[in-house]
């Protein structure tokens, strides 16, 4: 059963400067105890599709457009206040970015671990922190650092602050945005693990947002290519790593360094992502697609999202001909 | 901590002896000698240097500075006045509860009406509210103070007859003096709200408590406001002890017997004694409040508390943090 499904997601911003699109009609799936990895650059539009989930982006400037996002079949855009607020923290919980600036500083961290506990379960102050100290340990954090405040914790301690506080209420769904980008390679690991370990006991849908492919390969079953608000290329695991279909995502590959293979040079993609707020027509990669110049329809049409196999979606007019020359072929040898 | 304010009560000494230093020497070198004042016009040379002889005004600079420093320390008095021959500190202490009463009153009044409406403000940003709100403060903040208090007296006292126009014999004569003080501080303590307030709700940590799906009010009172709190906290200790200093302008046009009163009728009447006197403890009202405004900061952020504490228990904390790391 799909636990969260996000249905053509239009997200803009409205600024002095003009109408900014950082979310461009996305459709996304996530299937119940399953997880996705939303993979893009920075400015790809991760985290706004993240807060937008919650609905705390500020509107103004901000703006749903149009699109869909049920939750257990509930649209959480159409949502009121009071069954917004009810669902934040309790059903879908996030983790942020930034551990040093995500924990409120003049707080106690078992003040703001209890906090959401006895928000949401309506229990005695004694229970919650009871249940908080459980949380801590649960995140390998002394119990007796539960009176102390942010600043006297490390970044790491702080990520998983923030992890205990995400998990704290059992959600059915955790968002977890760039959640090991703050920290270092070591801690990084130790994060991931954590937080898969924490996902696989509580039953927990993930929604993984990253620009680390190696993270989405260690936790995620399904794999989502985000550009320029747009997903190019979606599907599981084995779809994206093994198939890899779109010109974009072949360029993340390349510009991974590979230890088994001696390279001199790695192949960044070529140019800048596109401001949002003045976005190329057609394919929003063409302009820096080494295969564009091979067809018209890059610049003019926009592509759409094209089945190569069954639940490998991309949205490439190149993969899509050569696709259906392939399928012709077929015919024509049976 | 206890080490922290002891020291910071040291600090204010130099402070307080440069006060004196500075209105000492502007004093002494006015051309006008306090003797010719007080023998009147129609003195001859010999009555007054009698008199300066009298008062000690005739010896040399630091002989006259020494001995005042010298009273405060052995007997603990500022002086007698030079004019009504009482000893200033009676002077100051008969006169500074009345500056205490509208000095507190008036902050704790700005400080109600402005930090709610900055919060508000905050909240609603370029709302109506926050415009209409904004445009008081700056109207407030804008009338001179003189201004205010004669056309307060003006309409309230003079046409509407609701208060008395002068002196402080009932409560209801305290009224107008306490508006006339507040309304600038009003006018401060919002703008500083507002401004701190949209600080604090952009940061991260706000966007937290609101993923927790705590209620905007836990969100706004809680989070945002304890954050909020030092700008603000150092705006109310500075009017308060501003309004504590007591205004020479209110009390003046009030006639209200306070600190500010007795600073500006002893100016004018050459009693430099006295006028020193009220400088000294206007002073040591002003460095006491920024010292009570830093304790206030500790107890609000933790963060400064451990600074404060630092010296002390730096090495064993510090193993505490390391410790917690490695596991």
């Amino acid at each position: 059963m799909e636990i969260l499904n996000i249905k053509d997601l239009k997200i803009s911003f409205n600024t002095d400067t003009g109408v900014v699109e950082a979310v461009n009609g996305i459709s996304l799936s996530v299937g119940e105890g399953e997880s996705l990895g939303l993979v893009g650059e920075t400015g790809a539009g991760k985290t706004t599709t993240a807060l937008g989930i919650l609905r705390l982006i500020q509107c103004p400037p901000g703006e749903f457009v149009k699109g869909e996002i049920f939750y257990k079949g509930q649209d959480i855009l159409k949502m009121k206040d009071q069954e917004l607020r009810d669902m934040r923290g309790a059903e879908i919980s996030m983790i942020f970015q930034d551990p040093m600036s995500a924990l409120n500083p003049v707080m106690t961290i078992g003040e703001q671990i209890s906090e959401v506990i006895l928000h949401h379960q309506k229990c005695t102050k004694e229970e919650a922190e009871r249940q908080m100290l459980a949380m801590l340990e649960q995140v390998r954090i002394p119990a007796e650092r539960a009176g102390e405040y942010p600043y006297q914790f490390s970044g790491g301690m702080k990520q998983r602050v923030i992890i205990a506080i995400a998990l704290a209420c059992h959600p059915k769904l955790l968002i977890a945005d760039e959640p090991t980008t703050a920290l270092d390679v070591t801690i990084q690991a130790q994060v991931l693990e954590m937080i898969n370990a924490l996902k696989r006991t509580n039953h927990t849908s993930m929604l993984l947002i990253t620009h680390d492919l190696g993270v989405v390969a260690e936790s995620c079953e399904k794999v989502a290519i985000m550009y320029a608000g747009e997903i190019v290329e979606s599907g599981s695991v084995a779809d994206i790593f093994d198939a890899t279909a779109h010109p974009y995502t072949k360029g993340l590959f390349n510009s991974i360094p590979s230890i088994s293979k001696k390279m001199d040079r790695l192949k960044p993609i070529e140019g800048m992502m596109p401001d949002p707020g003045n976005l190329p027509t057609g394919c929003k990669f063409h302009p820096r697609c080494p295969f564009a110049s091979d067809l018209e329809t890059c610049a003019a049409e926009e592509p759409i999202a094209y089945e190569v196999t069954p639940g490998h979606f991309v949205r490439c007019h190149r993969c899509r001909s050569w696709v259906e020359e392939l399928k012709v072929e077929r015919g024509v040898g049976v | 901590m206890l080490r922290y304010i002891l020291k910071r009560l040291l600090m204010m000494i130099p402070v307080l002896v440069g006060v004196v230093v500075v209105v000492f020497t502007i004093n002494y070198f006015t051309s006008i000698s306090p003797a010719a004042v007080i023998c009147g016009s129609m003195a001859t040379d010999e009555q007054i240097a009698a008199k300066e002889q009298e008062l000690g005004l005739d010896k040399p600079y630091l002989v006259q500075i020494g001995t005042y420093f010298f009273n405060i320390i052995t007997k603990g008095t500022l002086g007698d006045s030079y004019i009504y021959k009482t000893p200033v500190l009676d002077m100051i202490a008969s006169r500074l509860p009345n500056t205490i009463r509208i000095g507190l009153c008036a902050s704790v009044l700005s400080a109600m009406i402005g930090i709610p409406l900055g919060i508000l403000a905050a909240v609603k940003q370029n709302s109506s509210l926050d415009y209409a709100s904004t445009f008081l403060a700056i109207l407030t903040g804008a009338i001179p103070s003189f201004c205010l208090c004669l056309l307060l007296q003006l309409l309230f006292a003079m046409k509407l007859h609701w208060f008395p126009i002068s002196g402080v014999k009932t409560w209801q004569s305290y009224i107008l003096p306490i508006v006339s003080v507040a309304l600038m501080p009003v006018a401060m303590t919002m703008r500083m709200t507002r401004s701190a307030m949209l600080e604090a709700i952009r940061q991260d940590y706000v966007r937290t408590a609101r993923a927790k799906g705590l209620p905007e009010k836990t969100v706004i009172w809680n989070h945002t406001l304890k954050n909020a709190l030092i700008p603000i906290i150092t705006v109310i200790g500075m009017n308060i002890g501003i309004s504590l200093t007591g205004s020479i302008i209110v009390e003046t046009i009030f006639n209200i017997p306070g600190l500010g009163f007795l600073m500006n009728s002893s100016i004018s009447q050459k009693d430099f004694i006295t006028t020193q006197g009220c400088v000294l403890v206007a002073a040591f009202i002003m460095t006491f409040m920024t010292l009570l405004t830093d304790l206030v900061y500790a107890v609000v952020d933790p963060r400064i508390k451990s600074q404060y504490t630092k010296g002390k228990k730096a090495g064993k904390k510090s193993k505490l943090i390391k410790g917690g790391d490695a596991a």
